[in-house]
């Protein structure tokens, strides 16, 4: 993670699953605890949209 | 020697001459007119996205692409029967989308062009062969004549593979519209900016319609392009039923409130490691590609 300076986890290889997710460039899912698919942009909706839904989910499950 | 030389020069000078007269007569036709227009445009994106730094290095081309729109579609109405016109009007098209997505600025769209530029398509155009390009393209609009367009395709086109890529777009507008209006509800803020794009009126009946109907639709359109229209070649790679069968998967599995399909494979380190790992935690999954 450190060679390629992401401080996430990134799927190598990704492009199979973006064609079988039928992904955009860039393509965003939010994902809850049981695993629902909670939220989705093709294109970006702007940090501030991607924020708030995190923030509201994360207070809704009580995750810190 | 003097004299061999002149003598020797007559027959290039001849056929020099009539090369430059063969290329005055061949820059006057309609398609060498286009490919001039449509090469200026591709010179003025390149400026606009490359070279200018400034808002002031910009606006010129900016200000260039809109005279270009006019040109194609001064062009496409001069020679209504040329084949050219079709793709003169298509580029008008082409090029008033990018104006919507590349600048803030959406005095083209109060100008109409793409407007007139589709309805001379319906008008003049719709039983041609040639619309499958023009289906792809108009599919990135956002007005009413857009979908308008697609809809008449699907239903009038005699051509197979017009109705089919038809098909396919109209399906693709209505979930790209469907959504941008999702996005709208969460970002109230953008209504501005979608008004313009849009239409005001045009936006609030959008905001009123039934989006469950409205995704039933979308999935019957892809269902009848994979069905009806399979074979149907797609510009660049694949086919209709193809491209049907992944938007119908994404629409079924992959949608706001379906289980997250999984996802395993190997991490940047090499590491082994599964979606369903985070199982318990709040995931955001991000696509994204250089290319």
């Amino acid at each position: 993670m450190a060679k390629e300076m992401l401080n996430w986890r990134s799927f190598a290889k990704g492009r199979p699953i973006r064609e079988k997710w039928n992904a955009g460039n860039p393509g965003y899912y939010i994902i809850d605890p049981q695993g629902v698919i909670r939220y989705k942009w093709m294109g970006s909706p702007g940090e501030r949209a991607i924020d708030t839904a995190l923030e509201k989910l994360i207070q809704e499950t009580g995750q810190k | 020697m003097d004299g061999m030389n002149y003598m020797s020069c007559i027959p290039i000078l001849v056929i020099g001459l009539a090369a430059a007269n063969f290329q005055a007569a061949g820059k006057d036709k309609p398609a060498a007119q286009f490919e001039s227009l449509v090469k200026e445009f591709y010179e003025m994106t390149h400026v606009f996205t490359f070279k200018a730094k400034t808002d002031e290095e910009r606006n010129p081309a900016i200000a260039r692409v809109g005279a270009l729109s006019v040109s194609c579609l001064k062009l496409a109405e001069k020679y209504p029967k040329d084949p050219v016109a079709i793709d003169a009007l298509v580029q008008v098209v082409n090029q008033e989308l990018w104006f919507e997505n590349n600048t803030k600025n959406l005095r083209r769209i109060q100008d109409g062009l793409q407007e007139k530029a589709i309805a001379i398509l319906l008008r003049n155009h719709i039983r041609s062969d040639k619309l499958g390009h023009a289906c792809w393209r108009i599919s990135y609009g956002f007005h009413k004549d857009c979908e308008t367009f697609l809809r008449t395709a699907l239903a009038k086109s005699p051509h197979r593979d017009v109705q089919g890529a038809a098909c396919l777009r109209l399906a693709q507008l209505l979930i790209t519209r469907l959504n941008r209006l999702d996005l709208l509800k969460e970002r109230p803020e953008m209504a501005r900016r979608y008004q313009g794009l849009f239409g005001k009126a045009y936006l609030e009946t959008l905001q009123r319609q039934d989006r469950t109907q409205a995704v039933k639709e979308v999935e019957s359109l892809f269902v009848r392009a994979a069905r009806e229209f399979g074979d149907v070649k797609l510009p660049y790679a694949g086919t209709v039923g193809e491209r049907a069968k992944i938007e119908l998967h994404e629409l079924r599995n992959l949608t706001v409130g379906k289980m997250a399909q999984e996802i395993e494979g190997q991490d940047q380190d090499g590491k082994h490691f599964k979606l369903s790992d985070y199982r318990g935690k709040v995931v955001l999954l991000y696509f994204w590609s250089e290319i």
